[in-house]
């Protein structure tokens, strides 16, 4: 049962990686800074789960990214396109409502 | 082996399993990623990063196929929602080859044939998947019985069963053996017929099928598979050698097809979708 609960509630925070991720990159970031700043947050996401989205994200149309090679390592860096900016928009729209249904259904008991 | 040896060999492992457009620049960006991962392991540890610690992570990470996965989405030969279909489809081909008596070469041939089929199905599936789209069909009562087909059925159950017991009407030189006419051997074939013929009729008197009349249906059809195929392999059905030579493969043939007939009838019946609860309500 406990592994169980386990996946329902990595199911469950896995919805709300999208929409934290779009939220952490109004200003440009690179992938492992994105991620210490999301853990500071109290959000820690697994890197093999973070990477891979922010290029799936970006083949969406919602990042844009560039490399800086000028440091001594090589980085690639994201940021909010126009269509990202209208999906956080969206998705946060609904993230509040679903927060609010959710809030009344669990009073409710 | 150094570090930079452990996640350049697993981002090359990655890699190799990424398009040719974009394995580069991912496999550019994940060494970084990872070095980065690394130094914040060493330092949250407080020693020196080794291949130990490097495989740790990297293991932690996921395997190379895993970690690729995440990147791009690969192209599926068989869904896995098409996975059950697939291995009826390899099995139902599979007896009738062996039933059929070709030789085994056909097999991976007729698989090859079934993988190219979902390939090129799930290829249309993933760039058009309106085309398979589901729609509704119009399914008519399976229980329903046409009583214009049981009638049919009898009847031909009827001239079966007269061509049978005199099968000189159709040609002069189709006389039984002396063995065949035998009471262990000629007369159990018109029983089943006489019984089949009962299950049809009371199909047509009350208009649909039960469980129970497809069961005796399909049960006297397997019987009179195995005793026409009996009969073939014993031999000696007909008087004259000659004929015996030329209709005994034709009645194995009878035989073979009347099985299939058995199998497909269990199958459509193990197949049959019926709404019910697995438990009885309380």
């Amino acid at each position: 049962m406990d592994e169980v609960l386990a996946r329902l509630e990595a199911e469950l925070r896995r919805g709300t990686l999208v929409l934290a991720v779009l939220s952490g990159l109004h200003d440009e970031r690179y992938g492992y800074e994105l991620r210490q700043s999301l853990t500071e947050a109290g959000l820690p996401v697994e890197e093999g789960t973070l990477y891979p989205l922010l290029r799936r994200l970006e083949a969406q149309g919602l990042l844009e990214s560039s490399w800086n090679t000028s440091g001594a390592s090589p980085r690639r860096y994201y940021r909010l396109s126009t269509d990202g900016r209208r999906a956080l928009k969206l998705l946060t729209e609904t993230w509040r409502r679903q927060v609010t249904v959710l809030d009344t259904l669990l009073e409710e008991r | 082996m150094k570090t930079t040896e452990v996640i350049d060999s697993y981002v090359t492992a990655v890699g190799r399993q990424l398009p040719l457009r974009r394995r580069d620049d991912v496999a550019y960006e994940l060494r970084g990623l990872l070095a980065d991962e690394l130094a914040e392991r060493a330092r949250d540890t407080g020693r020196e990063p080794d291949e130990a610690m490097a495989v740790e992570l990297l293991r932690g990470y996921g395997t190379p196929a895993e970690t690729a996965v995440r990147y791009h989405r690969p192209f599926v030969l068989v869904p896995a929602g098409d996975t059950r279909i697939f291995l009826i489809a390899v099995l139902a081909g599979g007896a009738m080859i062996s039933i059929a008596g070709l030789s085994a070469l056909w097999l991976p041939a007729w698989i090859g044939a079934i993988v190219v089929f979902f390939a090129g199905r799930s290829l249309i599936q993933a760039r058009r998947p309106a085309a398979f789209a589901w729609r509704p069909r119009r399914m008519p009562d399976p229980d329903h019985a046409s009583r214009l087909a049981g009638a049919a059925s009898i009847a031909g159950l009827a001239a079966l069963g007269a061509a049978y017991l005199r099968p000189s009407m159709l040609d002069p030189r189709l006389i039984y053996s002396d063995s065949f006419r035998e009471v262990w051997r000629m007369p159990w074939l018109p029983v089943l017929l006489a019984a089949l013929i009962v299950v049809h009729l009371v199909v047509v008197i009350r208009g649909r099928w039960t469980d129970g009349l497809r069961w005796a249906r399909t049960l006297v059809t397997i019987s009179a598979a195995v005793q026409i195929g009996w009969h073939v392999s014993y031999g000696d059905v007909f008087a004259q050698p000659a004929v015996d030579a030329r209709m005994l493969p034709w009645l194995a043939a009878v035989s073979g097809a009347l099985m299939l007939l058995a199998v497909a009838q269990l199958v459509l019946m193990w197949a049959r979708v019926r709404p019910a609860p697995a438990v009885a309500p309380a």
